[in-house]
């Protein structure tokens, strides 16, 4: 009975000639009166009930996120070996991973992706939100809705996409280039691979970060316009003084996220490693390395090891992230 | 700003996990586990009539191979075979691999393709078929494949295809440009250069890519780069055979008169198409994909033997092909082998298998010399006798060559270093050198002895 709730019966028992509360009130009374240990008892049952709310999470989150990291990292401390079989070596896959060339080799490459990808993208996705924000455009729902389209194609369908458009016979890009008598440009080049991987990625997840920084342009009250107007400030001063400022936060998260998500790279360069599998090596990302050294290699102890690698890169790259935002606020 | 911190590197953590769960998802026994697949309707009957049939399963990625285990079932009454289709493939060694550790829906007989024969032997995963008088029928198999899949006096699995190599080439390319079909790589070389100079826009090959194609190049040049022997492994990526391999395509790629593009993509549907590629070097399986990809050319094109590097002893390698094994879990080894042996020695289920969807190359000398196979003339081919160039290929395949325990890991590394070699960072060379000291390492941690 949620009658048992204090805040309820307080507010209940407050509106006059409630005589039907009233009677609640003193059942509930009537019920846990004797004694104080029933007391601590309802304190007890009263403290349980968010977690009887939250429990149908709180399951899953255990089935489906705490025991699948129990159990790899349990499976991180063994090594299978083809002659001899499974052993415990404790932390020594750990070691392994900070030695291994082919895991760092997988780092350095999204690094060298995020760095291009991620100013890039939250660059188009700020210019566009505020674009958006602005008064001039005309027909902002349709643009809206057409910047966001590209988030709502699955990555693995964008990159197969991407592919053709590269592609050096049927590729449009190189159809053109050849109609108007011009060498077509190669995108899948050793070189290019990563401007190429950062252009898809951009494609596809600029219209999602501008509509987060969009949403927080929307909750920004317009006095502050008003009054930046009266204080003579332009368009674009109200833009970078007023606005960019205020939505820093929203900047920084879509920032974290990229982050992570960067680091997570793996369908866009997974498939285009079909069409150019000697540009793409199968550790070109680290995902790209756990997934090969699980499936191909069967070294399942070793990749999750790795993942685990990964995940504290991820920590420490996006805590990185967050010190130097904050520490350049709070300086200023 | 700490909990903040906190929650992002658990969120990434959960991330994580969520992945890893879904990876134990995908490593889960196939999907067919339990579902009786095809079975004919005529098989029903006859196994009722004799009483409980023997059941086992068999694992393969063949297409249309069901019609072969019907016909089984309907002329075994005492077994019944439970064909479900496999995932080709890595696929289906991790399904395998995750039934075999767990010991759940291990599957009596599985398809295997050579490479990944010495993994699983070394495991200990599958039953010795020697025991269950392989002996008997062994001589029925062309040499080379049954030496693939025996390791000692140990016979582990039927070979069921094979794909010995085989140059195609545009014939009427070649000739428009004057250059003659190369019959040693000196020639090939040779024969890459003038094509290119003679047209800019024209090459003789493309490098493929795919592991197997490069390991089938080394058997095809004589070179060893696995020996195992139990527990003790020799393993040898710096020998000439190697290294002239790899200084051929290094040469190549770095010469410019070899096309860029890689095998099995659009653009080089389009090039074979579009007659900028005149040569392509593959297992005896390539001619189908030739022919879809450049249905215009009936005529033009032409299988040779590969070419050599001493013309006067031949030598061929092997790219693709599968056996049939029989797993150490199963309870009807007996059963499974008499299904396994009828299935890759009996001549009507061979001869049938060449054909309709399963288009295998076969392994027996009955087949292979059998006249309604290597008499077929080739339409598409100029009314070429394909067959027969193949099964002289088939013939000179070298017996001695074989794989390591852990081919993933060698494919793994070899692509990695493969991409180094495209971008210029090392020579081909090199490559081998390396993929020489990694499979060293992993030999040696994988509990293996390695002689240096």
């Amino acid at each position: 009975m949620d009658s048992s709730s204090p805040v309820a019966l307080r507010t209940a028992a407050d509106e006059p000639g409630s005589g039907d509360v009233t009677i609640v009130r003193s059942e509930a009374i009537g019920r846990t009166a004797p004694g104080s240990g029933s007391r601590r008892w309802q304190r007890a049952r009263r403290a349980s009930v968010p977690y009887l709310f939250l429990a149908p999470f709180l399951v899953g989150f255990a089935v489906f996120m705490i025991f699948p990291l129990i159990y790899a990292f349990d499976l991180s401390l063994y090594r299978t070996k083809i002659v001899g079989g499974k052993s415990f070596v404790g932390l020594e896959n750990y070691a392994k991973v900070l030695g291994d060339s082919s895991f760092w080799e997988g780092v350095r490459n999204v690094l060298t992706f995020g760095l291009i990808q991620i100013p890039i993208m939250l660059g188009v996705a700020l210019i566009a939100a505020l674009l958006l924000d602005s008064v001039v455009i005309r027909g902002k729902t349709i643009f809206r809705l057409g910047f966001f389209l590209p988030f709502a194609v699955p990555s693995v369908v964008a990159a197969l996409m991407w592919g053709y458009m590269y592609g050096q016979a049927f590729g449009p890009i190189a159809q053109i280039s050849r109609a108007v008598g011009i060498t077509p440009p190669e995108f899948l080049t050793s070189g290019t691979i990563i401007p190429a991987l950062a252009n898809i990625s951009t494609w596809q997840f600029a219209g999602y970060n501008m509509l987060i920084m969009f949403a927080a342009l929307q909750a920004i009250p317009h006095e502050l316009y008003e009054a930046a107007r009266v204080d003579g400030a332009s368009g674009i001063q109200v833009a970078t003084r007023v606005k960019i400022p205020l939505i820093g936060p929203a900047i920084v998260l879509t920032a974290i996220f990229s982050v992570i998500g960067t680091l997570q790279l793996f369908n866009e360069p997974s498939v285009l490693r079909a069409v150019s599998p000697t540009i793409i090596p199968p550790n070109f990302t680290p995902n790209l390395y756990v997934y090969n050294l699980a499936f191909t290699n069967r070294q399942f102890d070793y990749a999750a090891a790795v993942s685990f690698g990964l995940a504290l890169v991820t920590a420490v790259l996006s805590s990185l992230v967050l010190f130097v935002v904050y520490r350049r606020q709070s300086l200023r | 700003m700490r909990r903040r911190t906190s929650r992002t590197a658990f969120t990434a953590l959960a991330l994580l996990g969520l992945s890893l769960s879904a990876c134990g998802q995908a490593v889960s026994p196939s999907p067919a586990a339990s579902a009786p697949a095809s079975t004919a309707p005529g098989a029903s009957p006859a196994a009722s009539a004799a009483g409980p049939a023997t059941e086992i399963t068999f694992w393969s990625w063949v297409p249309g191979i069901g019609d072969q285990v019907a016909e089984f079932n309907a002329s075994h009454p005492d077994i019944k075979v439970n064909h479900e289709s496999a995932q080709a493939g890595n696929a289906e060694y991790t399904a395998l691999g995750t039934a075999l550790q767990t010991g759940v829906g291990v599957p009596d007989l599985v398809q295997i393709e050579y490479q990944h024969l010495p993994g699983f032997i070394s495991r200990g995963d599958l039953a010795n078929l020697a025991e269950l008088g392989a002996g008997d029928v062994k001589d029925q198999f062309v040499e080379w494949t049954v030496a693939q899949a025996s390791q000692g006096d140990g016979i582990y699995a039927y070979p069921q295809d094979a794909g010995p190599m085989i140059m195609m080439c545009n014939k009427t390319l070649l000739d428009k440009y004057g250059v003659a079909v190369p019959t040693t790589w000196d020639e090939f070389t040779k024969a890459a250069a003038t094509l290119h100079a003679a047209d800019k826009n024209v090459y003789l090959t493309n490098f493929t890519a795919d592991q197997g194609h490069f390991f089938g190049l080394l058997w095809q040049s004589g070179a060893r780069p696995f020996t195992v022997d139990g527990q003790n492994i020799k393993i040898d990526f710096t020998s000439p055979e190697v290294t002239r391999v790899a200084k051929l395509w290094g040469d190549l790629m770095n010469s410019g008169n070899m096309s860029p593009l890689d095998t099995y993509t659009n653009d080089w549907n389009a090039a074979l198409a579009n007659q900028t590629i005149a040569c392509w070097t593959a297992g005896a399986w390539g001619p189908s994909l030739i022919e879809s990809a450049a249905p215009d050319l009936k005529g033009n094109w032409q299988v040779y033997p590969m070419p050599q590097w001493d013309a006067s002893k031949p030598i061929n390698g092997n790219y693709g092909g599968s056996t049939i094994a029989v797993t150490k879990a199963s309870t009807h080894p007996k059963e499974a082998e008499t299904f396994a042996r009828w299935l890759n020695t009996d001549p009507k289920i061979t001869l049938d298998l060449t054909g309709g969807n399963a288009n295998l190359f076969p392994v027996t000398k009955a087949t292979l010399s059998n006249p309604e196979w290597s008499g077929a003339k080739a339409e598409f081919w100029g009314g070429q006798e394909t067959h027969k160039v193949m099964a002289d290929g088939a013939n000179q395949v070298d017996v001695s060559f074989g794989w390591s325990p852990f081919t993933g890991f060698v494919y793994t590394t070899y692509a990695e270093e493969l991409t180094n070699v495209r971008a210029g960072n090392i020579t081909f060379e090199q490559a081998m050198q390396n993929v020489q000291e990694k499979s060293t390492a992993y030999a040696k941690e994988q509990g293996f002895t390695v002689q240096e």
